[in-house]
């Protein structure tokens, strides 16, 4: 029998690539979509091929394994339930009336009376239909009428619903009891969370192993233990990722989902549901990147005022939040060997930035005495420190010296000097006085003052994160030096290479956002040649030169920094300066400013390749 | 077999199922004829729903359909056949035509409702505790597992056009039928399911 060619033909078509099949070919032929010379030039080929032979069988059990995993998703589906059967007969029915015709369901119901015999069946099965028909009405009503909620107003409203939730109490207290399962372990918890004093106490059915181990769960992913569907941490958390998707599905009747995978990172995906009626969150599932998952359902949330709760509840908490002993004990004393070191360097460094600790505040990882690894800071406040300590406790051989602002006023004398190149501290108070330079151009392109202040606030806070990122890596490229790297094991080295790629990628995202905010902005034409100063003179010192694949990542790191803060130097300069500049200074600054945005995209582009390299010492 | 897909159907009015095709069809003045035709096309249309409702359901689910909507999803496109073929609708390849219209609909609930590709728990469930009659052991279900995570794995990075075309080709369609169904070209359907066996298969690069 002769098939038609259903395809072009075979010279537009090619079945081999230089020696062997093509995967197309190969494909097509297990899918008998070649002609049959095409089918006969392959199989005569395969018949002397290995090569092609082997890698037919690999598509061929790729099929079956694909088909095998199709059916397993399927089955506990199949077979379709029964009971709709009546409910789709009822509707063919009344589609055949609405259409002017006899009932289908009229004549399967004279065959049903003809095969049974007379009887009650006919009624009972029309009321049955009906009501199921009924039932199916809000689902084919979603149907057409999708949600249309975006995730940031779900977020928003979540939150707005939890500060409205607390507001009605004068010392609020919540108490909230949630059903938290990491895999096959299902534990159930009570809350109890201070609002006003930041004190928070809970307490689980499980065991202490049991407790443990989904704790244990918990800060191996960098989740916050103390604030399990909170919606604040959620959206913090949320703010220093790299949203891959949202989408916000209504998952039941009165429930909303916001389903959010993430590009990177322990999380893959993060589902947070709230109710439809006050948005309160109800439920948060989380899919990790090695497809464990954790769920955590709220069973019953109350608002107390504090009086109503027992005086003695939070003088525990003080003990099991802020300086519960890690629980697993390790021998201070001994010398650890450096690969040790290094490794819980990173791990520490891993879950700080998982809080979003590395950005700005002032929170040092150092290595002490060859003993143990030192995470030393201050942070806003005590519930900031409890989210820092229930993480970072369960990290082997690190010690945590975290405190308050108002622990550390306290007690000033001891406490380390903060990071002195913090830039996150460093900038923002300098501002007004003076004229920016492109006072001028900000006073044409926007007349509104608040949208003019508006614009230079955004100019500026993307300048200082895109700094505060460049900062990070800078000290990571400190804290790493190649000797370093080299010793630790290969999944220490994929988190700090998943770190810098991490920080590189956001960086780049800031860059790009300053240059699309400056591009409004910054005149077209600014090509006078620029008149030499201090600002321009740092440009391009700092300038990114045409980037050589063979230097070392610190270097470039230690290149990136200083032309990012260049960048936010001259930023400031344009367009909030405090320092007086020289009127024709702006337009050198403007070029170099230019030129340095660009080349700083391009040499971004290539270190995160060099980061990316199995290679990395 | 081929014979049939020879035939060159005309989806294109497929999900407009009212203005549905203009028929050829012995529909004429003779009452009797079209009241039996009309009883027939209902009957019909029961039947294709009771032989098909298991296939779709699979299709849909892996689709990414969520369970609560694929009932709904696959009454709606019997219903749009029940129109097709009452407004006289041509009567070739209706399994497929039945396909085009739930991918479409399935597409609209794409955007709202649908989940993300994945396996449901039910079926980690059921990995992680042995069964009973094919009583593999616990490095077999492990093996499957791990199977089964790289297949999840592998198609949660393809795109909605080779996921659409990997699943069809599963139901059975030929390529053609999926360009159709899915009104692209075949040659697009082709470079869809290589790419995308690529991805899944280990050493088919
Ligand atoms: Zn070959």
């Amino acid at each position: 029998m002769k098939k038609e060619r259903r395809f072009p033909p075979r010279e537009a078509r090619r079945l081999f690539d230089s020696d062997h099949l093509t995967n197309e070919t190969l494909l097509r032929l297990l899918d008998g979509e070649l002609t049959d010379r095409e089918t006969d030039e392959a199989d005569y080929h395969i018949q002397a091929c290995w090569s092609c032979r082997s890698r037919r069988q690999a598509i061929e059990q790729g099929i079956s394994d694909l088909y095998a995993y199709q059916e397993a998703v399927a089955s506990p589906y199949l077979p379709p339930p029964l009971e709709h059967r009546s409910v789709f007969l009822a509707r063919v029915d009344a589609l055949a009336n609405e259409l002017g015709r006899p009932s289908p369901f009229r004549v399967w119901l004279n065959a049903l009376y003809r095969a049974l015999g007379p009887g009650e069946i006919g009624q009972v099965a029309w009321i049955a239909g009906l009501l199921l028909l009924l039932f199916s009405i809000p689902a084919a009503y979603f149907l057409h009428a999708p949600a249309k909620v975006s995730a940031e107003e779900i977020l928003s409203r979540a939150q707005n619903s939890e500060n409205a939730s607390l507001l009605k109490t004068a010392e609020p207290v919540v108490v909230q009891k949630l059903r938290i399962s990491v895999g096959s372990k299902t534990l159930t918890r009570t809350m109890y969370r201070d609002v006003k004093h930041h004190r928070t106490v809970s307490h689980t059915d499980s065991n202490p192993t049991g407790e443990s181990l989904v704790r244990a769960a918990y800060s191996k992913y960098s989740l916050d233990w103390n604030s399990p569907l909170d919606v604040v941490s959620y959206r913090r958390w949320r703010a220093s990722r790299q949203v891959h998707n949202d989408r916000v599905v209504q998952t039941e009747r009165d429930r909303l989902t916001l389903q959010t995978t993430y590009a990177r990172g322990n999380i893959a995906e993060m589902d947070l549901t709230v109710r439809t009626s006050d948005y309160h969150a109800v439920r948060e599932d989380l899919r990790l990147r090695d497809n464990s998952e954790i769920e955590i359902a709220e069973l019953s949330y109350e608002v107390v005022p504090l009086a109503s709760v027992a005086s003695n509840i939070f003088e525990l908490s003080k003990l099991v939040g802020a300086v519960s002993p890690p629980p697993i004990v390790i021998p201070r004393s001994t010398h650890l060997d450096s690969a040790t070191l290094a490794i819980a360097e990173v791990s520490a460094e891993v879950a700080l930035h998982n809080l979003g600790a590395d950005l700005g505040e002032q929170i040092k990882v150092s290595q002490h005495d060859d003993r143990e690894i030192l995470v030393e800071g201050v942070v806003d406040n005590d519930a900031r420190k409890q989210e820092l300590v229930s993480t970072m406790e369960t990290i082997p051989h690190t010690r945590l010296h975290i405190l308050t602002i108002d622990e550390a006023a306290r007690q000033s004398a001891s406490v380390s000097e903060p990071d002195a190149g913090n830039p996150a501290h460093s900038s923002t108070q300098q501002m007004i006085s003076t004229p920016p330079l492109l006072d001028a151009q900000l006073n044409t392109r926007f007349p509104d003052k608040d949208q003019r202040i508006a614009y230079v606030n955004q100019a500026l806070s993307l300048a200082q994160l895109a700094s505060a990122r460049a900062w990070a890596l800078n000290r990571l490229a400190d804290r790493h030096p190649s000797q370093e790297v080299l010793i630790l094991n290969e999944e220490k080295r994929q988190q700090l290479q998943t770190l810098l790629s991490d920080h590189i990628s956001a960086l780049r995202e800031d860059v790009r956002a300053l240059q699309n905010q400056l591009g409004e902005i910054l005149s077209q034409s600014s090509n006078t040649p620029a008149a030499n100063t201090s600002v321009k003179a740092q440009l391009e010192a700092g300038t990114v030169r045409a980037p050589d694949s063979s230097g070392d990542w610190r270097d470039r790191i230690h290149r990136i920094h200083s032309s990012t803060e260049a960048i936010h130097e001259a930023v400031v300069a344009l367009l909030s300066s405090s320092q007086p500049h020289d009127e024709n200074d702006a337009d050198g600054i403007e070029i170099n400013l230019r030129t340095s945005l660009t080349q700083l995209d391009t040499e971004l582009q290539d270190i995160d390749q060099k980061v990316h390299e199995p290679s990395l010492k | 077999m081929y014979v049939q897909l020879e035939t060159v159907y005309s989806f294109a009015h497929a999900n407009a199922s009212s203005d549905g095709i203009p028929g050829i069809s012995f529909r004429g003045a003779d009452d009797i004829k079209s009241e039996r035709r009309t009883d027939d096309s209902g009957q019909r249309v029961v039947r294709l729903y009771d032989t098909l409702r298991p296939s779709l359901y699979r299709y849909l689910i892996n689709s990414g359909i969520s369970p609560q909507d694929v009932e709904e999803v696959v009454q709606e496109s019997f219903l749009r056949l029940y129109r097709h073929i009452q407004s006289g609708g041509g009567d070739e390849n209706l399994r497929a035509w039945v396909y085009q219209v739930a991918h479409n609909l399935s597409c609209n609930l794409h955007k709202s409702r649908r989940r993300l590709i994945d396996a449901p728990p039910e079926m980690w469930e059921h990995l992680s505790h042995s069964t009973p009659d094919s009583t593999p052991g616990p490095e077999e279900l492990l093996l499957e597992k791990e199977r089964y995570s790289r297949i999840r794995d592998g198609l949660s990075k393809l795109t909605q056009l080779q996921r659409d075309c990997l699943n069809l080709r599963l139901e059975g369609f030929r390529y053609r039928e999926i360009s159709e169904i899915l009104n692209v070209s075949t040659s697009t359907v082709a470079g869809s399911l290589r790419n995308a066996m690529s991805r899944l298969v280990k050493g088919c690069v």
